[in-house]
């Protein structure tokens, strides 16, 4: 089970009713139990070790108060099961699913997050052990995110919240958009994706930017597709999730880009990792260093590989010279009266290439790929290599991606100016069954999912 | 928000799901694809005129692959003996399908007789079930709703986990990639074209090969069935039993048979006390007086004068089993439109043109040609000196010089022709027709069928050359 299938809706769907349907006081009761029937279905085998996590970091929170030591300890053994994950990957083991529950890098960073408030005071310990779990394991973002702080997501799930009809539309327009973008979008961007880097080498340099550029596209849009669903189920009840990306194509400098992309993660990076070693207010040197320090924990908690390590690092030293050079560039840009706009555009392009490049790092297995890969970045030729224009998708699919994406870039722009979902709020109800009916159509007509039609399986050759 | 409003809400919630869900069948109904007489294995029109007989109307039901479909003709059935038969046989048919149309036929029908073509029993593809996964489609989704259906589909999703039970329900979710494929026929909510051939897959041409040998070894050890196909066919041995049901056992002929397959079946046959019927078997194969290489279009399928015999063979052994003949209108209307196909279907074997232009009603055709000069030309009887295209609309020729190009409005056909002396070509829909060489080049679509049925060459003196 996952947030595509079936059978999660109908969780959902029946989470919602007896939510409603519950006193106020007691409907937190109905999402624990969605919550705890969710993960027995997605996975049951994973059950002791989340239970491992909750109840240790639930035994642990009360007593680490200013105490470094109790919190220490508190963190190596409340999140076990992710060092034993950490070290397997160091030492090339694979462990079996019983130690490695579902969502277990973001359950880890959201116990580290809420034992780390328990020791500095800025939360209090929770008390109840059932409401405790209903945090961890809170079925809409348990898996993806966004990671949440106690202090922002714990009420809303104690709360209870009457029946809003701005919450059900808002909810219901943003699992359709996280539909729209997961099945139209990113999943059909992944075909290219995945043929260039199964053979490097063969393609244009055209097609090698186009291929490594879709998988931002896709990496973008199934991240951003998954925290829509989380917020969009989180509406239904009422549950405000944060916003983990804020329009990062528009970044001017690859910091302010890690600003806008998976800010619950890096929001959680500057508060427990930059800020306690010290920020920038320990000098520049140490300031670089600590920017090192949390792309190499960034970096290790997506995998520990080299590739992830030198993604890591190439970030890192991308902030740092962009940093050193600031300047420098700055006075270039005036010298040669460069106009704003164009001043602007120019530092995006060159954000989106950096972050592009950087991302072949982020998906290649291993150096030699990396080294392959970015040679057909810049290895032109007389004549094509390889007629791999459409890199493994038909022409029809390319117009639909295309088209998607056009019609995904122009919202995501009037909405940096407008609040459209505040405007759709307004519409008739006409109007948004229209809009909700369009969506469904799109989905199950243009989506990217199960079998694929191929009629020549269909043509009878055989018997 | 106060109890009204929660209302309207969960109303307009209701509302827009019901219409997601309708729209979600409809998208299905067009995206499924559909195997009408477009094509020579018909499914959905198979299974569609199966529900269309009347109650307790059928008395034989054939089962089993395409090698049944083909063999087995319930018309020439019909007119030999007055039995009344129905072919719900399918391409690449597992065991488990033919169980369960076996149990949804028992909802409508009481027949007397089943037989089942044996092939799949044994492995034949690497699934679970021995067939396709788009084999298990195109015979599953016409099939009505019911338990019988709930349970097949059941039955597929425990073996298959990718077939999905919403993939059944709702079929876009199986063929919406479909969108980019789809024809003005999907679009369409009930067919638009009917066959009477009550399953029957009419099959022309020649195998022309002579690498066939019936079998003779009477003793050989027996194969090993494929697991799951044994446990079905004990299914529908029983569900026969239960029902009274006589269970005939065949296997068509076909080059891959083999004395251990022959073996095998004997064995349970002979165990569950049934009529099996090889006739790969030298003894029953030299009764049909049976010329493989004419008799057959493949190494598998029967053609039109195979399944002639075939019929005619099983036709005695159901006279002999003591169903009686009863005159039925269902098949007495159909019996024009069968013989037509067939007709049809044997127009390649007509090897003089003059033949071959009296053999069928002008009318009844759009006739497209090309010639290369003046001999063929007077063949048509026209005047032409060069290069021509002609089409007969009404059974009259309109001729034109080298190229044409329009569209029949009546039938609505899109066609091209172009003619030189050395080559010439036909294009009707999106497939052409190439005459590489002097010649008349003839293609015929049935009006009715709506779909090309015959294209031919003929020299200059009027004999066929392809």
């Amino acid at each position: 089970m996952n947030y595509l299938s079936l059978g999660y809706y109908l969780i959902v769907a029946v989470a919602f009713l007896i939510y409603y349907v519950l006193p106020l006081r007691h409907r937190w009761i109905a999402l624990l139990a969605a919550s705890i029937a969710f993960y027995c279905f997605a996975d049951f085998k994973g059950l002791p070790a989340l239970g491992w996590m909750i109840l240790f970091s639930f035994l642990s929170a009360p007593r680490i108060k200013d105490s470094r030591p109790a919190l220490t300890a508190a963190l190596l053994f409340s999140i076990l099961p992710y060092w034993f994950h950490l070290g397997s990957q160091v030492i090339g083991m694979s462990l079996p699913g019983i130690f490695l529950p579902l969502g277990l890098s973001y359950i880890s960073l959201q116990i580290i997050a809420y034992l780390s408030d328990c020791y500095s005071g800025k939360t209090e310990p929770e008390t109840n052990l059932l409401q405790y779990i209903l945090f961890i394991a809170f079925f809409p973002q348990v898996v993806q995110g966004p990671i949440p702080r106690y202090g922002a997501l714990a009420p809303q799930l104690k709360e209870g919240h009457a029946l809003e009809e701005e919450n059900v539309i808002r909810g219901f327009l943003r699992i359709l958009c996280g539909l729209f973008l997961k099945f139209v979008i990113s999943d059909r961007a992944a075909i290219p994706v995945n043929t260039f880097y199964a053979e490097a080498g063969v393609y244009t340099v055209f097609a090698a930017w186009i291929a490594v550029s879709a998988y931002l596209i896709q990496l973008y849009t199934d991240f951003l597709a998954c925290v829509l669903l989380s917020q969009g189920v989180s509406l239904l009840f009422g549950i405000r999730l944060g916003d983990n990306f804020n329009h990062p194509f528009t970044s001017e400098s690859t910091a302010e880009f890690w600003h806008r992309w998976h800010i619950s993660l890096s929001s959680f990076l500057r508060d427990y990792v930059y800020y306690p070693l010290g920020g920038s207010r320990k000098g520049t040197v140490r300031k670089y260093l600590n920017i090192i320090a949390v792309f190499v924990v960034s970096a290790l908690w997506h995998g520990v590989s080299l590739t992830f390590l030198a993604w890591g690092l190439l970030t890192a030293i991308y902030q740092i010279v962009g940093a050193m050079t600031f300047a420098l560039r700055e006075k270039l840009y005036a010298l040669l009266k460069i106009p704003a706009v164009i001043k602007k555009r120019i530092r995006q392009t060159i954000t989106a290439a950096l972050i592009v490049y950087s991302a072949i790092l982020f998906r290649s297995y291993g150096f030699r790929n990396v080294i392959q890969h970015t040679k057909s970045l810049f290895a032109f030729h007389a004549l094509p290599k390889e007629e791999g224009l459409f890199i493994g998708m038909s022409g029809y699919d390319w117009i639909v991606c295309l088209l998607a994406l056009a019609v995904f870039v122009i919202i995501q722009h009037i909405n940096q100016k407008r609040d459209l979902e505040q405007e759709f709020l307004q519409k008739k109800w006409g109007i948004r069954y229209a809009v909700y009916l369009c969506f469904i159509v799109v989905i199950l007509l243009l989506g990217t999912y199960g079998f694929g039609y191929d009629a020549r399986a269909f043509i009878y050759g055989d018997f | 928000m106060n109890t009204r409003g929660n209302k309207n809400l969960i109303l307009h919630i209701l509302t827009v799901l019901v219409t997601a869900v309708v729209l979600a069948f409809l998208m299905g109904e067009v995206t499924r694809p559909k195997f009408y007489n477009d094509n020579y294995w018909p499914l959905d029109v198979t299974y569609e005129s199966f529900y269309e007989m009347e109650k307790d109307t059928v008395d034989v039901l054939f089962l089993g692959s395409s090698h049944a479909i083909s063999a087995f003709s319930p018309q020439e059935l019909y007119d030999a003996t007055g039995i009344r038969s129905f072919n719900l046989g399918s391409e690449e048919q597992s065991l488990l399908i033919s169980y369960y149309w076996l149990k949804e036929a028992l909802r409508f029908q009481h027949p007397k007789a089943v037989v089942l073509d044996t092939i799949v029993c044994f492995p034949l593809t690497e699934t679970p079930y021995n067939c396709s996964e788009p084999s298990i489609r195109k015979s599953l989704d016409p099939m009505k709703w019911s338990s019988v259906k709930l349970e097949a589909v059941s039955a597929i999703h425990r073996l298959d986990a990718e077939q999905t039970f919403a993939s059944y329900v709702f079929p876009v979710i199986r063929y919406h990639s479909r969108w980019r494929d789809l024809v003005p026929n999907d679009f369409r909510l009930w067919p638009s074209q009917r066959t009477d051939l009550k399953g029957y897959a009419v099959l022309s041409e020649d195998y022309n090969e002579e690498d066939y040998k019936p079998l003779t070894d009477t003793n050989a050890q027996p194969s090993v069935m494929h697991g799951l196909m044994r446990q079905y066919l004990e299914q529908i041995t029983k569900l026969c039993k239960d029902n009274e049901i006589q269970l005939i056992l065949v296997n068509t002929p076909y080059t891959e048979c083999s004395a251990p397959i022959h073996a095998a079946v004997q064995v349970y046959a002979r165990e569950q006390e049934l009529t099996y019927i090889d006739y790969n078997e030298a003894s029953v194969y030299e009764t049909l007086d049976f010329d493989f290489a004419h008799d057959m279009a493949d190494a598998g399928h029967a053609n039109t004068s195979g399944a002639a015999k075939l019929t005619a063979h099983i036709a005695k052994v159901l006279v002999e089993s003591g169903i009686q003949p009863i005159r039925d209108n269902q098949y007495e209307n159909s019996r024009a439109y069968c013989l037509r196909q067939i007709k049809n279907a044997n127009l390649y074997r007509i090897r003089d043109y003059d033949t071959y232009m009296h053999s069928f009603d002008r009318n009844d055709y759009l006739i497209f040609v090309t010639g290369s000069g003046e001999a063929e030309a007077a063949l048509l009887g026209l005047q032409e000196t060069g290069p021509f295209a002609a089409v007969y609309e009404e059974g009259t020729p309109a001729v034109y010089p080298n190229d044409h190009s329009a569209i029949d409005w009546k039938q609505n056909v899109r066609y091209s022709l172009h003619s030189e002396e050395k080559s010439g070509s036909i294009r009707v829909y999106d497939l052409t027709y190439e005459r590489t060489g002097e010649g008349l080049q003839i293609v015929l679509l049935d009006k009715e069928k709506g779909y090309v049925i015959d294209h031919s060459i003929f020299d200059s003196e009027g004999s066929r050359i392809q």
